[in-house]
């Protein structure tokens, strides 16, 4: 007994630790438990930096900045995976997130190998020209869910063949210039990291001062479709749309996650997935993804035709989620705040994704205990909650087809 | 016991300096009524990971039922408990996820859950499977199940193919049959009062490995009350019977690929064992890996593993889509080239690369309690990659270029070689 005791006391997890000065925020979450130490960076310099005739400009510059050489000549990437790590990023729409994983006592020498690159990357015709093609051979790799989500996005986040073609050196260089600021960075770190170290410095790299997003004024349209259409070769259509929704810092975001557990059930329900024990591939073909890391959070819903004709599925569906506003769901909804529990903290089971959370928790002015907080926040969703939260939210949906060219 | 006690972790902290990483705290033990159980909290996971295996014959203990292994664990999966639930149903209500598995000598049953919620979740797992209770209406659900679950699998190319490959490579056992059968009539042809039989002996408490990991203590283990103290467990783990090295094969599938297949080691000796994961993670990460890199631009997808069984394991190479002959005979010269003891700064990168990948592979509640059911299962417990005492950790340090190169001449020299053709109407 003692032994339990002792042991349970010991699997105590540290409190994450949220540190602000000269405009860079630090996230700590130590973790006795684990091997591996992790390192995120959020650079303002996402996709809101650009201007739409810049379309993966953000992308490219984060590329060359892991094609840049580094030790032994050997681009970053390379140079950090044979040093025992990796490194990777993400385009986001306000933010590039750099992430540098290793075992603990690498992680300092990891991210040294990181910042060099990042306070000096290599803009010559070569790099830049490795970085475009690395971007256009992961193009490839495009689902039809993927070209959906990509239809409502506006554009793809890492641009298309056409448009990295256009871009010289000198535009990487004045993007990274503009954008690569250490105003608003935030470094968020995880595991076996060492107490001992300034994590701030990772951001030091950045030249100090602010970028400012491109505003875009785009004119209203009277009578403007909210139905995109796109063809491919494929053989059966998906069905995609998306409603605004709130961010994690508005009181409506826990009723979302809530409700993003309803419409998942809805959807599986009307599309007559059958009830089984495992997940089987048919589960893949309905679900939902709650973006609220963004400025402009939103949900998209999304239904395969692969399942048999999916249109009356999704209208039914739609159907549901408007009426939703107008009248409170039948029966208990504990079902429905467990399962949003449990899709949360399943989402989180790597270092990187406790990492990303902390950040965006973290990210103004929040505090880093993202899981307690949203835990005792879906606790408190009433039914009453839901309906509020899905009549101002979950009317009007922007609607993505992707259809299959005709003759296919 | 307890493996390691924070204490130590701390006097090396002050060995080796404070950015040391500090050595996880274990225990393991005997579960209540039989059975062995290993815990890895970390107060900091978001999540619990309870991986629940058995060690039992994919085929049954007649070696003549295909399937029943995988048809008897769903089948318990969806019993009716006390509480009102059954346990696909308590997980799915806690917002968690039950995966059913396994390999030709052993059965498996992960979940992943909240945090907060593991408590129940152990009590109904250990409840339906400590004390089985097959009925008509669970066992109706998991045949669909498992007959789902066997064509999702026979599409699958790495599946199919490590499922052609098994039954090239091994003679007799369970091994040379696939765990989950491609069709539904397989399973029917299974009675119900089989899959009772079946569940209370390879279910029983003294035949469990239970991995607890993430937001777990081990106070959870009071949730553990079933189970039957005076049933017998299997012994000794599960193993095949090889067939002639070399052989070639030319199967009709659902999907068409290309497979290699070589005896390895078997799990006690590892060094050697380790030294072909090295290979496999040196060639094949999907990534990073030697050949992975040189077919990334090609439509050829490539996967290659060692599997450490008990005796023998084997590695199998699997390549589908694309030019199988062409990615195949890249496959083999890069294979043929690691018989060659790698020159040192490429070993030493190749080695810390491989260090920082087996760590990612346990860095998870999940991966981790996965890995050391698996080990535990097949025999050596204390070798499991992520386990607090560090025997794997130490059989990668063990490694030299020349060692290395020796287990590629001792153990890559001679394939069997599978060819699945893709039958008419099937996908390829």
């Amino acid at each position: 007994m003692i032994a339990a005791i002792a042991l349970a006391a010991l699997a105590l997890a540290p409190a994450p630790t949220v540190a602000r000065g000269s405009g860079v925020t630090v996230v700590s979450q130590p973790d006795d438990a684990a091997t591996l130490a992790g390192t995120m960076l959020f650079v303002r310099a996402g996709l809101d930096r650009q201007s739409f005739a810049q379309s993966g400009l953000a992308a490219l510059t984060a590329e060359t900045i892991l094609q840049t050489p580094s030790t032994g000549g050997a681009p970053l990437r390379d140079a950090i995976a044979a040093a025992g790590g990796s490194i990777d990023y993400v385009v986001d729409p306000q933010s590039v997130r750099f992430y540098v994983e290793g075992l603990g006592p690498d992680e300092n020498g990891l991210l040294a190998l990181f910042t060099a690159a990042l306070r000096a990357p290599d803009f010559s015709p070569a790099t830049v020209g490795r970085a475009r093609a690395e971007l256009d051979r992961t193009m490839g790799d495009r689902t039809a869910l993927g070209i959906g989500l990509q239809m409502l996005d506006g554009a793809p986040a890492s641009g298309t063949a056409g448009s990295l073609a256009q871009f010289v050196p000198d535009d990487v260089r004045a993007f990274y210039a503009r954008a690569y600021r250490s105003g608003g960075a935030l470094v968020s770190t995880i595991g076996a990291i060492d107490p001992r170290a300034n994590y701030a410095s990772v951001a030091a790299a950045l030249a100090p001062g602010s970028s400012k997003p491109v505003v875009a004024k785009i004119p209203s349209v009277a009578g403007a479709s909210h139905e995109l259409i796109s063809r491919r070769n494929i053989d059966v259509p998906w069905l995609v749309a998306r409603y605004p929704a709130p961010g994690y810092g508005s009181r409506d975001f826990a009723a979302m996650l809530v409700l993003a557990s309803f419409v998942d059930k809805t959807l599986g329900e009307v599309a007559q997935l059958p009830t089984l024990i495992s997940r089987t591939s048919a589960d893949s073909a309905v679900g939902s993804i709650y973006a609220f890391d963004r400025p402009s959070a939103n949900l998209t819903v999304y239904l395969y035709g692969g399942l048999g004709d999916p249109s009356q599925a999704f209208s039914t569906a739609l159907g549901v989620f408007r009426a939703m506003g107008a009248t409170a769901v039948a029966g208990s909804i504990e079902d429905f705040k467990a399962d949003a529990r449990g899709r949360f903290a399943r989402d989180l089971e790597s270092l990187e994704d406790r990492a990303w959370i902390a950040g965006v928790f973290a990210e103004n002015g929040g505090s880093a205990d993202y899981l307690d907080r949203t835990f005792a926040s879906i606790d408190a969703v009433t039914a009453a909650d839901m309906r509020r939260v899905a009549h101002r939210y979950l009317g009007d949906p922007t609607i993505a087809l992707v259809l299959p060219r005709q003759g296919t | 016991m307890t493996r390691r006690l924070l204490a130590l972790a701390l006097s090396l902290g002050l060995c080796c300096g404070a950015s040391a990483t500090a050595t996880p705290v274990q225990r393991d033990g005997a579960l209540p009524h039989g059975g062995a159980y290993v815990i890895r909290p970390d107060g900091s996971a978001a999540t619990a990971s309870i991986a629940l295996w058995f060690r039992a014959p994919s085929d049954g203990y007649d070696g003549a039922t295909p399937g029943i292994a995988q048809l008897a664990a769903a089948t318990c999966a969806a019993v009716r408990l006390s509480g009102g639930k059954s346990l696909v149903d308590l997980v799915r209500s806690l917002g968690g996820r039950l995966v059913l598995g396994g390999e030709p000598d052993m059965t498996s049953v992960d979940v992943i859950v909240p945090a907060g919620s593991a408590r129940r979740v152990l009590a109904a797992l250990t409840s339906a499977y400590f004390a089985p209770a097959p009925d008509a209406p669970a066992y109706a659900l998991a045949l669909r199940d498992s007959a789902v679950r066997g064509v999702e699998r026979r599409y699958s190319p790495d599946l199919a193919m490590h499922d052609a490959m098994l039954a090239q490579m091994v003679a007799s056992g369970p091994a040379h049959v696939p765990v989950l059968p491609g069709t539904a009539d397989a399973f029917t042809a299974i009675p119900l009062a089989s899959v009772a039989a079946f569940a209370k002996r390879a279910f029983a408490s003294p035949n469990a490995y239970l991995a607890l990991a993430g937001n777990v203590d081990a106070t959870l283990l009071d949730a553990v009350t079933d189970g039957d103290a005076s049933a017998n467990a299997t012994s000794a783990p599960i193993d095949s019977r090889l067939g002639p090295a070399g052989t070639t094969a030319t199967v009709p599938a659902a999907v068409a690929g290309l497979a290699y297949g070589y005896a390895g080691p078997p799990i006690r000796d590892e060094r050697a064992a380790t030294a072909l994961d090295f290979i496999s993670d040196y060639l094949f990460d999907p990534d990073r890996g030697v050949v992975s890199l040189q077919l990334r631009d090609t439509a050829a997808n490539v996967t290659g593993h060692f599997l450490t069984f008990h005796d023998p394991g084997l590695t199998v190479v699997s390549i589908s889509g694309g030019d199988l002959e062409l990615a195949g005979t890249k496959v083999r010269a890069a294979i043929a080239g690691m018989a060659t003891p790698l020159d040192a700064g490429t070993f030493a990168a190749a080695r810390r690369a491989f260090v920082y990948r087996t760590a990612l592979g346990t860095s998870t509640s999940s991966g981790l309690a996965d890995g050391l059911a698996w080990y535990a299962v097949q025999g050596n417990a204390t070798y499991a990659p992520g386990d607090a005492s560090g025997t794997y950790a130490s059989a990668i340090a063990s490694l030299d270029p020349a060692y290395v190169a020796s287990v590629a001449r001792r153990y890559l020299q001679v394939p069997t070689i599978v060819h699945l053709t893709a039958e008419k109407g099937s996908s390829s």
